[in-house]
């Protein structure tokens, strides 16, 4: 009889025990949604003030590779280190190129990912890159440079640094020498 | 004379070069979303999509979806393909005009489809956002930032009515920083406690709150990026607190050490770490901040 009264109270216990646990693992898993924040820093990209070098770029008989050269300085003036890439954009509308030379029928804009001091010269080669693309005598349009351009290069810059980037625009040899315009995204990714 | 002419012919021509983006909403994870069911970031989180002109000019800014490349996929989650792009809606794609400092401002509203085969998935997209101009100069230099989001299906449904996610809301109550670390040429067999650095936790609310600080396991991680490897144990890690409260209005710090073994197969790698803070409540949404420590072994 005392054997199965211990019993009893051992199976009441586990019992208890049991809706205790049960109880505490719907506490915690009451919520219904979650957020989570991999990166609560600032993701940012800012180009610095003064240092770019500009100028028309107009595709004319005498361009040759490398071609007008264009320097942006950007940097990474977020809280969050990050991956930067590059795409370009080229809008060649009415250009007619020469078709007898190797860069005829295309753009092509070298980038130098790097550091440059103030005289700009290049104190610290990271790596480069061409995007480049091929067009027909154009009419009109965007083109792209190309499909990977999104992920041309992409180079991870922490906080605070400086990632500098020089450009080779050679527009081709046009017969007409119009203008070529050329647009360039740096984008900083979470990376 | 010829320079005066030359920086006014730069200012004259090409005010539009000098542009600068930023974001806050640079990497989101949302677990537990429900099939047939659509979620405001807004109005749960009162977190919309958020971009700032740090630039000295006004700028116009596009926003748009992206299938997020290879290279930023997590592990286990993947690509949100362009044909499920009406899954995420950008209240609003276009800002004309936005003045320096100006933040501009859109909802993300998930719509989740009535459809038990995605049960469990998880799915990751980029957010794009980039100055454009309309200028006929022939060269532009724009910016970009490229934000991740990442949603996960629920394994089970809820029985819960649209009413009721709509009713669901939540502010923010803390802050962390950094949101990283980075320790390179850790040298495996100094058997040195090394310190990583200083975690501090901003109670921003009203009332105290208690947090638990914690170091995850691989499983717990919501992945990792692809040229790193998941902690061979978090305990590698070491916190100096694991719980803390912290009263209204104010931050402590948590000091974070690394003291992993002398072990050949743990030289020479890349490791991630995750130190996860959340507040210890009970309520409808849970809510985790990281600081992710990035450690290079030799």
């Amino acid at each position: 009889m005392k054997n199965l009264l211990k019993t009893f109270m051992l199976v009441i216990l586990l019992i208890s025990f049991s809706r205790i646990t049960s109880l505490s693992a719907t506490q915690t898993n009451s919520a219904v949604l979650t957020l989570k924040i991999y990166n609560s820093g600032f993701l940012s990209v800012t180009n610095i003030t003064g240092d770019v070098d500009l100028g028309n770029l107009v595709a004319n008989k005498t361009n040759t590779w490398p071609g007008t050269s264009k320097r942006a300085l950007w940097k990474n003036n977020g809280t969050e280190r990050a991956d930067y890439s590059v795409r370009g954009e080229i809008i060649a509308g009415g250009v007619t190129l020469a078709s007898n030379t190797p860069a005829s029928n295309q753009i092509r804009v070298r980038l130098i990912f790097g550091q440059w001091d103030k005289n700009y010269s290049l104190t610290n080669y990271l790596g480069d890159d061409t995007l480049s693309t091929t067009y027909k005598a154009a009419t009109s349009s965007v083109f792209a440079v190309d499909s990977d351009a999104d992920n041309l290069k992409g180079y991870d810059v922490l906080a605070g640094e400086d990632r500098n980037m020089m450009f080779w625009v050679n527009p081709g040899k046009a017969s007409n020498g119009l203008e070529v315009k050329i647009r360039i995204w740096v984008k900083a990714n979470a990376g | 004379m010829k320079n005066y002419k030359k920086i006014l012919f730069l200012l004259i021509f090409c005010n539009n070069i000098f542009a600068g983006l930023s974001s806050n909403f640079t990497e989101i994870v949302i677990e537990n979303l429900q099939p047939g069911k659509t979620y405001s970031l807004k109005k749960i989180f009162n977190m919309p999509y958020n971009i700032k002109n740090t630039g000295p000019n006004e700028c116009n800014i596009k926003i748009y979806l992206e299938e997020i490349p290879e290279k930023y996929l997590r592990s286990g989650y993947q690509i949100l393909k362009k044909e499920n792009f009406n899954w995420i809606k950008l209240e609003k794609t276009n800002f004309n005009n936005v003045k320096p400092g100006e933040t501009a401002l859109s909802d993300i509203i998930i719509s989740i489809p009535d459809d038990n085969s995605i049960l469990g998935k998880k799915y990751q997209i980029m957010i794009t956002a980039e100055t454009y101009t309309t200028s006929t100069s022939s060269f532009g230099l724009e910016f970009a930032i490229g934000s991740i989001l990442r949603f996960e299906i629920a394994s089970n449904r809820l029985e819960m009515t649209q009413d009721e996610i709509d009713k669901l809301n939540i502010n923010l109550n803390f802050k962390v920083t950094p949101s990283s670390f980075y320790v390179t040429n850790y040298k495996i067999c100094d058997n040195k406690k090394y310190f990583v650095g200083s975690i501090f936790i901003q109670n921003t609310d009203t009332n105290s709150q208690n947090f638990i600080i914690k170091s995850l396991t691989p499983e717990e991680i919501n992945g990792i990026e692809n040229d790193y490897e998941y902690p061979p144990n978090p305990n590698f890690l070491l916190i100096s607190t694991k719980k803390l409260n912290i009263p209204s209005k104010q931050s402590k710090k948590v000091d974070v050490f690394l003291l992993i073994p002398c072990k050949e197969e743990y030289k020479n790698k890349k490791f991630q770490f995750v130190v996860g803070i959340s507040p210890a409540n009970n309520k409808k949404i849970n809510t985790q901040i990281f600081t992710r420590i990035y450690v290079e072994t030799k």
